[in-house]
């Protein structure tokens, strides 16, 4: 967990990569890690853990450590380390740089007070309210120059924002995969009886066909179904146009429901019931479920409710 | 495919989909990767081999995606300040580069002018017909002198409408004859500007000067006078002027009524025949070159001491010139009014008629 309560550099972490000096006095010079007061013995050994991370990660970067120091967004650093340490002029800096960007994206995320609160929370980790030991803990130490530092910024009041949401919601039933296979059960109305059992099948089937999906097609639907992210947004979380992520989106539903139209098919249920499946999935998803599988309402009674694949 | 929809998340698929994904493997969120990592990811900042496994981890599971969800959403407009979180109404990229575009076909106009002026002087004299066509009129007074921005703007209309026939007909385009000082190309590269004041000619010729290269910075810096001080004397004109248009060709035979034939189309007609162009649209040799030619009252006069003074020298017909061609000092080609070309080879003491 990114923002946990372990210092990651008390961690186990492997030994890191050889990083020369003279790479890291550049990155030195070039961080101005001094405006703040951070020695050079504590930016480099900061550096080094960030290598560290990054080989852990991506094991063939750290043959050429040299190389990718470069990638370390020494200024962040510098400033990170100095707002650790609770140097002033680096925390009015930070302060005057940064925090507006947080009330922003927190407000963006949620409404005005929740996000003013969820920012605030935030802040006040940063600057290290907490003590272990009596030494003061600051969020910070958690930043490693890998990314920008506006960008991890966000990331973490992404990840509170998300959590405080799971929290109010007690999501922690889903959280068991004991209710899974009932969580994507829809309910059939009175009118419509059908067998749980097959109701059952065909949730495993989703599943399966979900499971069976590339993880990037997955995240697409997520993104898309579950997060109700607009394409540009889902395509700009792929590096992609808006056209290029509408496409591979439909793409991936159309694989999505070719795949569980076979499943269903070879677990035994006939068209009938699969027609039957989706019409109360139509009505229990409220629609979001055919939509992911582009199911088209019927037009008349009897129409084949799937438009892929058909074999009897 | 559906509608895209740029809904709020619904509460129906986010069970859905968290379902799915523990039924398939029950991601715990310790397993979740850093917020750093997190946000590479999303800005697909991470390398290949990391990639792969933290997107295998996101598809299954439902925190994280939520949290790139929130994080894309929060994110600050396109282009906007990221590091202070200032939201600015931004332009579209390219608003702000508007002004570029006059600027951009001038430019192009002066350096495909400077590309051709470039050229190889030694062309055959034959590739210098279009000087038959040189009807570029000054009035006596100020035939030597350029024109005043002011009074060049007029010609410049005309030129907007001619220039395409003219420059693609230069012998038979004819047509009356403005009288008006000779212009440059980059005066053509202005055709398309709206007339500048002078601060804004000055700023215009510096940001030309610096694409049109050393060779045109003479002549920018020329015109530059010219915009700081329109009114005053004009200055001699370049040195090495090897072709000069009639003073009086707006008198010849070819001249007719109606549609103007301004010089700086001849100009530019000549430009692309013959050896060089200054800015003035006289046809320019060397800088080095001490004799420049010109042609003044339908006779061929010559300058040795860069156009101080001139004299007439020896006319190959007694029919009226309208135009000289020069690629060096001695070698010269006039072309009289019914478009008939003589040469030399020695400085004009003796000429050749041309078929």
């Amino acid at each position: 967990m990114g923002d946990g309560t372990d210092d990651p550099r008390m961690s186990g972490m492997a030994p890191p990569p050889l990083v020369s000096d003279a790479a890291i006095d550049r990155l030195f010079a070039d961080a101005e890690a001094a405006r703040w007061g951070v020695s050079r013995e504590v930016f480099a050994d900061a550096v080094r853990r960030a290598m560290a991370k990054l080989v852990r990660g991506s094991p063939s970067r750290g043959e050429r450590p040299d190389a990718i120091v470069a990638a370390v967004h020494g200024r962040d650093l510098a400033l990170a380390l100095a707002c650790a340490e609770g140097v002033d002029a680096a925390w009015d800096h930070f302060v005057r740089t940064y925090r507006p960007e947080l009330y922003r994206a927190a407000r963006a995320m949620t409404d005005e007070a929740t996000g003013r609160e969820l920012a605030d929370s935030l802040y006040a980790d940063l600057f290290g309210l907490s003590e272990k030991d009596g030494v003061r803990r600051s969020l910070f130490r958690y930043y490693h120059g890998r990314a920008k530092l506006s960008t991890w910024l966000r990331s973490v009041l992404a990840q509170r924002h998300v959590d405080l949401v799971r929290a109010q919601r007690r999501m922690t039933s889903l959280d068991d995969p004991a209710h899974a296979a009932d969580a994507v059960l829809p309910t059939p109305p009175v009118e419509q009886p059908m067998r749980a059992g097959t109701m059952r099948v065909a949730a495993e089937a989703l599943a399966a066909a979900l499971v069976a999906l590339a993880p990037a097609d997955r995240v697409r639907l997520a993104y898309y179904y579950a997060h109700g992210l607009t394409l540009a947004q889902a395509g700009r979380l792929f590096g992609e146009s808006e056209a290029t992520a509408s496409r591979k989106l439909e793409r991936a539903r159309k694989a999505l429901r070719t795949d569980l139209e076979g499943a269903l098919i070879a677990r035994g249920l006939s068209v009938s019931d699969i027609d039957d499946w989706v019409a109360v999935s139509r009505q229990a998803w409220d629609g979001v479920l055919a939509d992911a599988l582009a199911v088209p309402a019927p037009q008349e009674p009897g129409a084949p409710p799937f438009k892929g694949k058909k074999t009897s | 495919m559906n509608a895209p929809k740029n809904s709020a998340p619904d509460p129906h698929a986010d069970p859905l989909v968290a379902a799915v994904m523990r039924a398939a493997g029950a991601v715990s969120a310790k397993d979740c990767p850093e917020a750093e990592v997190l946000a590479l990811y999303a800005e697909q900042n991470l390398s290949s081999d990391e990639h792969g496994p933290v997107e295998a981890h996101v598809a299954d599971c439902g925190r994280c995606q939520a949290t790139l969800a929130a994080f894309v959403r929060s994110a600050p407009e396109r282009g906007g300040l990221e590091e202070t979180g200032n939201t600015v109404a931004l332009l579209p990229w390219w608003a702000g580069w508007r002004w570029m575009v006059p600027l951009a076909s001038a430019t192009a106009v002066l350096a495909v002018a400077v590309w051709i002026g470039r050229r190889p002087v030694e062309q055959p004299a034959s590739a210098t017909a279009p000087v038959a066509d040189v009807t570029a009129s000054a009035p006596s007074a100020a035939a030597d002198a350029p024109a005043s921005a002011a009074t060049r703007e007029p010609l410049i209309e005309a030129k907007r409408r001619d220039v395409p026939e003219t420059a693609a007909q230069p012998v038979a385009s004819g047509g009356a004859i403005a009288p008006s000082p000779s212009t440059s190309t980059r005066e053509l590269a202005r055709v398309n500007e709206p007339a500048p004041s002078s601060s804004e000619q000055a700023a215009m010729a510096d940001r030309l000067e610096a694409r049109a290269g050393a060779a045109e910075s003479l002549m920018l810096q020329r015109e530059r006078q010219e915009a700081a001080a329109p009114s005053a004397p004009a200055p001699p004109p370049p040195a090495a002027t090897t072709r000069a248009a009639s003073a009086d060709s707006g008198r010849s035979g070819r001249a007719g009524g109606g549609r103007a034939a301004p010089a700086e189309v001849d100009a530019v007609a000549n430009a692309a025949t013959s050896g060089a162009s200054n800015a003035l649209g006289m046809t320019a040799s060397k800088a080095a070159q001490p004799m420049v030619w010109r042609v003044r009252d339908g006779v061929v006069e010559r300058s040795v001491d860069q156009g101080a003074t001139w004299a007439r020298t020896t006319s190959p017909t007694s029919a009226r010139l309208t135009a000289v061609s020069s690629t060096d000092a001695r070698n010269a080609v006039v072309t009289t009014s019914a478009g008939v070309r003589f040469a030399t080879s020695d400085g004009g003491a003796t000429w050749r008629r041309l078929p």
